[in-house]
């Protein structure tokens, strides 16, 4: 926001708020996690990842603050910086024209995403009764009905047995 | 005082040293692996966004979006494959993730 690149602020939050931090918090209510287990040994590397992340923090701010400070802003000078200058304009103007294939390629992406996410948690129940559509369609006429072969005379000529007598 | 490109190229960097602290902390639980993997690419779109408005060039913000994209299909398929892992094993440990050999 504070670097004028308003449409991507707003999409950056609306993802993560929206996708992102919903998607964590539904694996995290759905498993059940032993957190006891898990914190053993949890303070075992804390000095050495203290020790790179002060590290890696402080060189970077140095280099960073030395060499970047003095980099003035051009981009008002670049860029119409009236009333009508619309950063979302811009950002789809060079979107769809300059790179269409990258965002087909990103929109490719997303779908295999989804596809790999729902292949890998998906699983046949056991106690459900579902109907498979193939095996319906490719059923034929014979497998429904049997003709059975059988001789008509024998069981007409045999008489009904005969009553017993009443006491 | 002036807020210079320096100083978000150094929220950048805190927050990218912030996520490598957490993966080294931390080598069992999954879930904050991957919360700390989100972090570093935030922290790199961070970088990215600020070089962009200071260099008064659109192209910084277009690859933000791809970022974005990759970062989110990413965290899909890892909680996917966290919730296998947890199906199979119930647990969440790293550790364990050689036996979803198939």
């Amino acid at each position: 926001m504070l670097l004028k690149a308003e449409f991507l602020s707003i999409t950056l939050v609306l993802v993560y708020v929206g996708a992102v931090m919903v998607l964590f918090l539904f694996v995290v209510m759905m498993i059940d996690i032993n957190l006891d287990a898990l914190k053993q040994g949890f303070w075992n590397h804390f000095p050495l990842a203290a020790s790179i992340g002060a590290v890696l923090a402080l060189e970077l701010a140095s280099v960073l603050m030395g060499g970047f400070r003095t980099v003035q802003v051009v981009a008002e000078t670049a860029t119409p910086a009236g009333t009508q200058y619309s950063n979302t304009k811009e950002l789809g103007i060079v979107l769809y024209t300059d790179y269409l294939y990258a965002i087909e390629i990103a929109a490719v992406i997303l779908l295999v995403a989804i596809v790999a996410a729902i292949a890998l948690t998906m699983r046949e129940r056991k106690d459900t009764k579902a109907q498979n559509p193939g095996e319906q369609v490719k059923v034929k006429a014979k497998d429904r009905l049997h003709m059975v072969k059988m001789d008509p005379v024998h069981q007409a000529l045999v008489p009904p047995p005969a009553e017993e007598p009443k006491p | 005082m002036n807020v210079t490109l320096g100083h978000y190229l150094t929220l950048g960097a805190v927050l990218f040293a912030l996520s490598v602290i957490g993966i080294f902390l931390n080598r069992k639980n999954l879930v904050v692996l991957l919360m700390a993997i989100e972090l570093m690419l935030l922290a790199v779109n961070t970088n990215f966004v600020a070089f962009s408005y200071y260099l008064g060039d659109m192209q910084g913000q277009i690859f933000v979006f791809f970022i974005l994209t990759v970062a989110a299909a990413e965290s899909a398929i890892g909680l996917a494959i966290l919730v296998l892992l947890f199906r199979n094993r119930s647990s969440v440990n790293v550790d364990e993730l050689n036996s979803l050999k198939g």
